[in-house]
C-alpha cells in the first residue's frame, strides 16, 4: 500500500506542462464526455439574452476513508467514492457578466467511467446554469441602465492562456484495517490516564482526481491524496471548566507518521490536560503576545489567505494599502504554489494547474514590509488585473475565489527564541504589566496553549480564553519576528482556511492542504478573552475502571 | 431551545404505479353488490429465535446498575428512571443512474438514546414536554439522544461512553426538574391531571442479534443494469435506483428490569424519476419495493418492468391535462386511501398530542363520539408482519420505550375508542398501548406502525365502481375522480394553525360518467379532517398496503397502512402550484452504444 500511495504522491506533484500532453492514457472517457457536452453549450440561447460567452466544466471524483476510535474501539469506519460536477457558464462579455454556478438539487452523480451518464447529467447541470446566468445577466444589464457607471469598477473576468496538463493519477488505494488499527492504537492511550472524560482519534483518506475542460481549450487532468489526522481528548478543569486538545496532522499517505510518534502525541495531550486541570486561569489579557512558530503559521493562513485577493475583495480596505508598509522592514511573504519542501519538510499546498483552468505563479505579497502583490483568480480587483492562479472552487454552487497554497513567511533579521522572549519581557516592563503571554500552538477547535511570562522569567502553563479575531491592519502590531521557521499544515476551501479534519465526502474534492512557512512572531498589542458562564460540576460518579488489554 | 415541531410532516412513497392503465382489471370480481366485510390475510409475524445477550447489552446492564447505586446517594433530586437504547446498524446503500453508480457505500454504527428521569411518575423532569410551559420556555425536552458509542464489542470502552452520557443526561435532568417546578407554581390549574410516566411491567425478551449478509457487488450490478432501463424514456430526466439493505440489533435496558434484545432486517428498493411537462410543471413518479432480505426481491425482469411502468406513466402524465379545482365524489383506491387515513386521521390520534395544548387536539374529547360512518373500524396492529404476503415496513415486536407492541383499537363502528399510546399518559389512558417510536437519535413520542382501515363490509370492485358512477349523475357532475397513487403530504396538528390536511396524488384519472376514464397532472388533495371522514360512503373488498417512512418529531420511522378503496362522496382538489422554468433548452445528448466506452 505505501509504494503505491507513494507513486500517487509523486504523481501528484505538479504537471506544469503547458500545452503539452504528459505520460497518460490516450484517451480519457470522463475528459471526452466533458468535452463533447461542453462543446454544445455555445447553442444554449433564451430569447433576448446572449449565449454563453464562456464555459468550464470542472469533475472532482473523491475516494474517501474514514475511520475514528476512542478509548481502544472502533466508532466509525466508512470509505465511499463520489463524483462532484462544478459548471461554470458566463452570459455577456468580460466587462459585465453574470456567472451561473448551479446547485443540484440531485447531489449524486454516477462516479464511473461511463461516457453517456457524465454526458446526461452534465446536460441537466448546464441547462440550469445557463438559465441562472441568464436570469442573473438580465437583472445586470437593466440595474445598470439605473445607474451610473464607476470608472473603477474591475471587469468581471479576464482571459488566461488555456492550459493543458494530463497526468493521470495512478489509482489510490488506501489500506483501511491499517487505519483502523492505528486509530485503535492511538486512542487506547487515554485508557491510562484516569482525567480523560472523551476522546476521538480519527483519520480520513482522500483521493482526489480533477478534470477540467474550458472553451478557452483549457484541459486539465490531475490527482493528489492526503490522510487528515486529529487526536482529540478532553478532561474538566477542578473549577469544573470544560477542556479540550487537539492536535492535527497532514501527510501524504506515503508518509504516514510511525504509530509510536503518534503515541507519544496522545500521551503529550493527556499529560498537558492533567496539567492544565489546575493551571491559573487567565480570564481577560490586553498586552503583548509572542506567537510561537506553529502558531504564528496558523495566525498568518486566517489572516493572510482570506485578505491577500485580488477578486471579489470588495470592501477595498487592502487595495488603500497597496505599496505602503504592513509588516516591518525586511519582511517578505509569498505564496508559491511550484515549493515542494522547505528545509527538507514537505509542503503541502504545491499546485500546478488551478481550478479555473489557469497556470499557477509563485506570488510576491509583501516585499520588504510593503504590500506589493495579492492573489487572483480570473475575476480581477483594482490593482491586480490578471489572474496568478490562485482561482479554487467550491461546493454547492459557491463561486471561485482566490486562496493560498504554499505561503512562505522571511525576515531578514530573525531574532532567536531567546531574543524573543527578552523583547517579550521589555513590551511587559514598557506597559507596566506584571506578565506576558506566549501562545505555543493555536488549533481552532482545541483551545490555545498558552504559559505566562513573568517580569523575572518563570514561565508557567496557564488557561486562557480565546483570540480576539485578528484583522490584517493588525498586523502592523507585529514589532518582531524569530529566525527559526517550522512548517504548518492546514486545509481550505474555495480560499477559507479550514480547521485540518474530516469532511463529508460531497466536500472533499473540493478542499485542498495548503501549508505556511512561518517564524515566531511578536505583537504590541493584542487580546485574550475567556467565555463567562458557571461551569459544569464534575462528574457525580467516576469513570469506569478500563479492563487491561 | 427551540419548541418540537407542531408540524406534523409526513414523506411517504408508495408502491407499484400502474402505467397508463385507463381502467383496472376487474376480471374476476363479481358484478353483483355484497354487503361483507372484505377479506384479508393478516399474518402476525414470525416469533423469532431467541439468543444470548450480547456483549453491548452486558455492558449497558452493568453500567446501569452502576450508575443506579452510584445516583442513589447524591444530594440533589435522584433519578427514578433510566433507560439506554442502542440502535445497532449495518447499511448497505447503492445508488446507480443511467447505467453508473452514484454511490455504493457499507456503513456500521452504533448509536446511544438515553432517558432519564428525575422527580417521581406523576411529576417528573418531562412534565412540560407537552403541554404550553408558563412563564419561561425552553424545558420541553429532556434526555441525550444521538451518542455514537464503539462499533467494537469493546467493553470498557462502551460503558466509558455510557458513563459520560448518563453524567451529563443526570445534570440535565436535575436541572429540568427544578426548572420544571418552578413553571407549577406559575401554572393556572386545569383539569388536566395525568401523570408524566406511565408504570409498565419490564420486559425481558433476548432474541438472536441480526446480521446483514449481501453481496455488495452482486447488488452493485444489478442496481447499474436496472438504472440502465430508463434510458429508454428520453422524456425522463433524473432517475435513479436505490437499494438500501439494513440489519440491526436494538438493545434496550431499564432500570425497571427491561432487557430487550432485538433484531430486525429490511431492505428496500426505490426507483425514482423526474420530468418536465412543456408548461413547466415538474412531475416526478417512485416506485418502492419494500421486503425483509434483498434475496426476496423481485428478478430483473420483473423490476425492469417496473421501470418501464414508471418512466411509461411519469411520461403519460407529461402530457396529460392540468386538473381543474373540483369538488365532487371519488374513490380512493386501496393505497391511496391508506395514506389518506394514515395522513388525515393517524397522526391526530397519537396520544402525546391530546395533551399539548399547542396541539389541535380534533380528537381530544371525542372519546366516545361518533367521528366517521358507522361501517368503520380502525386499528393500529404492529404485531402483524404482512397482509396478504405483503410485507409490512411497520411491524415491530417492542417499541422504542421498552414496551410490548399491541393492538390499538381506534375506531369501534365510527366511534373513536383509543389513542395511539406511548408511555407518556393522557386523560382517561394510563398506559402505553407499544406505540413510543423514534427514530435513533431522537426523543420518543407516540407514533403509527400499522394503521388498518377495516370496514365492516366491502363492495366489489365494480360494484364501488358502479356506485361512484352513480353518484357523478346525482350530483350532476360533469366527472368523479379516481385517485390511484398517492406518494405523501403532510398535516398540519398545530392548532395555530388551519386544521388542514394535504396530500399529493400522483396518479389520478377523471372518471366521465359514461365510465371513461381520463389520466390528469397536477392534482393537489385538501380538506379538514372531520368533515372529510364524514364523506367516505362506500369500501371496496380488497385490502391494498402501503409501506412508507413518516417524518414528524421524533423522526423518521417505518410505518405502513392498509385499506380497502373507499367511495367518499365529497373531495376538494385544489391545483398544484406551477414552476416556472422551461424544459431543457437542448436536446439531450445523443446515446452511444454501450455508455461506457
Amino acid at each position: 500500500m505505501i509504494a503505491t500511495l507513494l507513486c500517487l504522491a509523486l504523481h501528484g506533484a505538479p504537471a506544469v506542462t503547458a500545452a503539452a500532453t504528459a505520460a497518460g492514457p490516450e484517451s480519457d472517457v470522463i475528459l471526452d464526455a466533458m468535452k463533447d457536452e461542453l462543446a454544445r453549450a455555445a447553442q444554449l440561447k433564451l430569447a433576448n439574452t446572449p449565449a454563453p460567452y464562456w464555459a468550464s466544466y470542472q469533475v472532482v471524483d473523491v475516494e474517501a476513508v474514514l475511520v475514528s476510535a476512542k478509548f481502544g474501539a472502533l466508532v466509525n469506519s466508512s470509505a465511499s467514492r463520489s463524483r462532484a460536477l462544478a459548471p461554470r457558464l458566463r452570459v455577456g462579455d468580460l466587462q459585465l457578466d453574470a456567472v451561473g454556478v448551479p446547485i443540484s438539487d440531485e447531489p449524486l452523480v454516477g462516479y464511473e467511467a461511463d461516457y453517456d451518464a457524465l454526458r446526461h447529467a452534465l446536460w441537466r447541470y448546464t441547462d440550469g446554469a445557463y438559465k441562472m446566468a441568464a436570469t442573473q445577466y438580465r437583472r445586470e444589464v437593466a440595474q445598470k441602465a439605473q445607474t451610473t457607471a464607476d470608472p473603477d469598477r474591475p471587469s468581471s473576468f479576464t482571459t488566461a492562456p488555456p492550459v493543458i496538463s494530463i497526468a493521470k493519477p495512478l489509482p489510490a488505494n488506501v489500506d483501511r484495517k491499517a487505519l483502523e488499527a492505528l486509530a485503535r492504537r492511538v486512542s487506547a492511550v487515554f485508557r491510562e490516564h484516569d482525567h480523560i472524560l472523551d476522546n476521538a482519534v480519527s483519520l480520513s483518506f482522500s483521493a482526489v482526481e480533477r478534470r477540467f475542460v474550458s472553451t478557452d481549450g483549457a484541459a486539465v487532468l490531475d490527482g493528489s491524496a492526503i490522510i487528515a489526522m486529529t487526536i482529540d481528548a478532553s478532561t474538566q478543569a477542578t473549577d469544573g471548566d470544560m477542556i479540550g486538545r487537539r492536535k492535527t496532522h497532514l501527510f501524504r499517505p506515503g508518509e504516514l507518521p510511525d504509530a509510536a510518534v503518534l503515541e507519544a502525541d496522545a500521551t503529550q495531550i493527556a499529560k498537558d490536560l492533567l496539567a492544565l486541570r489546575t493551571a491559573p486561569l487567565v480570564r481577560d489579557y490586553s498586552g503583548p503576545l509572542l506567537f510561537e512558530p506553529e502558531a504564528a503559521g496558523d495566525l498568518f493562513a486566517s489572516v493572510m489567505s482570506t485578505q491577500l485577493v485580488a477578486s471579489g475583495n470588495w470592501n477595498g480596505e487592502v487595495d488603500g494599502k497597496f505599496g505602503q508598509l504592513v509588516l516591518p522592514k525586511g519582511v517578505d511573504v509569498v505564496d508559491d504554489p511550484i515549493a515542494t519542501q522547505f528545509e527538507g519538510k514537505p509542503l503541502l499546498g504545491t499546485l500546478g494547474v488551478d481550478d479555473e483552468g489557469v497556470q499557477a505563479e509563485r506570488v510576491q505579497l509583501i516585499r520588504d514590509g510593503k504590500l506589493v502583490g495579492l492573489l487572483a483568480g480570473r475575476a480581477p480587483g483594482k490593482k491586480v488585473k490578471r489572474s496568478n492562479g490562485h482561482g479554487r472552487s467550491a461546493p454547492y454552487g459557491m463561486d471561485v475565489r482566490p486562496g493560498t497554497t504554499n505561503l512562505i513567511i522571511s525576515a531578514k533579521t530573525g531574532l532567536s527564541a531567546a531574543a524573543m522572549e527578552k523583547k517579550l519581557l521589555a513590551l511587559v516592563r514598557e506597559r507596566g504589566a506584571e506578565f506576558g503571554i506566549i501562545i505555543s500552538g493555536a488549533d481552532s477547535h482545541g483551545g490555545v496553549t498558552a504559559y505566562r511570562l513573568d517580569k523575572d522569567g518563570k514561565r508557567e502553563l496557564v488557561r486562557v480564553g480565546y483570540l480576539q479575531g485578528l484583522e490584517f491592519r493588525q498586523l502592523r502590531e507585529v514589532v518582531a519576528l524569530g529566525k527559526t521557521r517550522v512548517v504548518r499544515h492546514g486545509m481550505q476551501m474555495g480560499g477559507q482556511p479550514m480547521p485540518v479534519g474530516a469532511m463529508p465526502p460531497t466536500m472533499a474534492g473540493f478542499v485542498s492542504p495548503m501549508s505556511v512557512v512561518a517564524p515566531a512572531i511578536l505583537l504590541r498589542d493584542a487580546e485574550l478573552h475567556a467565555f463567562v458562564g458557571d461551569n459544569p460540576k464534575p462528574p457525580a460518579y467516576p469513570r469506569p475502571t478500563f479492563s487491561k488489554r | 431551545m427551540t419548541r418540537p415541531s407542531l408540524l406534523a410532516l409526513c414523506l411517504l412513497a408508495a408502491c407499484s404505479p400502474r402505467a397508463g392503465t385507463k381502467k383496472p382489471e376487474t376480471a374476476d370480481t363479481p358484478v353483483a353488490a355484497g354487503a361483507k366485510a372484505p377479506v384479508a390475510g393478516f399474518r402476525q409475524a414470525d416469533a423469532p429465535a431467541q439468543g444470548e445477550a450480547a456483549p453491548v447489552l452486558l455492558a449497558m446492564r452493568a453500567e446501569i446498575a452502576r450508575a443506579q447505586a452510584a445516583l442513589a446517594t447524591t444530594e440533589s433530586a435522584k433519578p427514578y428512571y433510566f433507560s439506554y437504547r442502542v440502535t445497532e446498524a449495518d447499511t448497505v446503500e447503492i445508488v446507480a443512474s443511467r447505467g453508473s453508480l452514484d454511490l455504493s457505500t457499507r456503513d456500521r454504527g452504533r448509536v446511544l438514546d438515553l432517558e432519564l428521569r428525575v422527580g417521581d411518575p406523576s411529576f417528573d423532569n418531562y412534565h412540560w414536554r407537552h403541554r404550553p410551559s408558563p412563564g419561561m420556555a425552553g424545558t420541553r425536552s429532556a434526555g441525550l439522544w444521538g451518542q455514537d458509542l464503539p462499533i467494537d464489542d469493546d467493553a470498557s470502552a462502551i460503558t466509558a461512553a455510557l458513563w459520560l452520557a448518563t453524567d451529563t443526561a443526570f445534570k440535565q435532568a436535575t436541572a429540568q426538574y427544578e426548572h420544571a417546578k418552578t413553571q407549577q407554581q406559575l401554572a393556572a390549574k386545569t383539569d388536566d391531571d395525568a401523570p408524566d410516566f406511565s408504570q409498565e411491567k419490564p420486559v425481558r425478551s433476548l432474541e438472536a442479534p441480526s446480521s446483514l449478509e449481501i453481496d455488495s457487488a452482486l447488488w452493485e450490478d444489478r442496481v447499474r443494469r436496472l438504472s440502465k432501463a430508463f434510458e429508454r424514456h428520453p422524456q425522463v430526466l433524473a432517475s435513479e435506483v436505490r437499494l438500501v439493505a439494513s440489519a440491526g440489533t436494538r438493545y434496550f435496558v431499564s432500570n425497571q428490569g427491561s432487557e430487550i434484545q432485538s433484531g430486525q432486517r429490511h431492505t428496500r428498493l426505490i426507483l425514482s424519476a423526474t420530468a418536465k411537462a412543456d408548461d413547466g410543471m415538474d412531475l416526478a413518479h417512485v416506485d418502492i419495493v419494500d421486503v425483509r432480505d434483498a434475496s426476496e426481491l423481485p428478478d430483473d425482469a420483473a423490476l425492469a418492468a417496473r421501470v418501464d411502468a414508471l418512466a411509461t406513466q411519469l411520461e403519460a402524465l407529461r402530457t396529460a391535462p392540468v386538473a381543474e379545482p373540483f369538488t365532487g365524489p371519488a374513490v380512493l383506491e386501496g393505497r391511496a386511501a391508506a395514506v389518506y387515513f394514515h395522513e388525515v386521521f393517524g397522526h391526530r390520534v397519537e396520544g402525546h398530542r391530546q395533551e399539548d395544548e399547542s396541539e389541535g387536539q380534533t380528537f381530544a374529547d371525542k372519546v366516545g363520539a361518533t367521528v366517521m360512518p358507522a361501517f368503520i373500524d380502525v386499528f393500529d396492529d404492529p404485531t402483524i408482519g404482512s397482509i396478504d404476503g405483503v410485507f409490512l415496513n411497520g411491524h415491530y415486536r417492542h417499541d422504542d420505550e421498552g414496551v410490548t407492541a399491541r393492538r390499538s383499537n381506534l375506531i369501534d363502528g365510527g366511534k373513536l375508542v383509543g389513542f395511539l399510546m406511548s408511555r407518556t399518559p393522557t386523560k382517561g389512558f394510563a398506559s402505553s398501548n407499544g406505540h413510543g417510536r423514534a427514530q435513533p437519535g431522537a426523543d420518543v413520542v407516540a407514533r403509527q406502525g400499522n394503521l388498518i382501515v377495516a370496514p365492516r363490509e366491502g363492495l366489489t370492485k365494480a360494484a364501488l365502481d358502479e356506485a361512484l358512477l352513480r353518484s357523478i349523475r346525482e350530483q350532476g357532475k360533469p366527472y368523479g375522480l379516481r385517485f390511484v397513487e398517492i406518494n405523501g403530504g403532510l398535516t398540519n396538528t398545530s392548532r395555530y394553525m388551519a386544521q388542514a390536511f394535504q396530500v399529493n396524488p400522483v396518479v389520478v384519472f377523471r372518471v366521465y360518467a359514461d365510465g371513461h376514464e381520463e389520466l390528469v397532472r397536477g392534482v393537489t388533495l385538501e380538506g379538514t379532517p372531520l368533515s372529510s371522514l364524514s364523506k367516505i360512503v362506500a369500501a371496496g373488498d380488497r385490502f391494498e398496503t402501503f409501506n412508507g417512512f413518516c417524518g414528524a418529531e421524533s423522526g423518521f420511522i417505518p410505518v405502513s397502512a392498509a385499506s380497502p378503496a373507499l367511495l367518499l362522496s365529497q373531495i376538494e382538489v385544489a391545483r398544484a402550484p406551477a414552476a416556472q422554468d422551461r424544459p431543457p433548452l437542448l436536446p439531450p445528448p445523443p446515446a452511444t452504444a454501450g455508455g461506457a466506452r
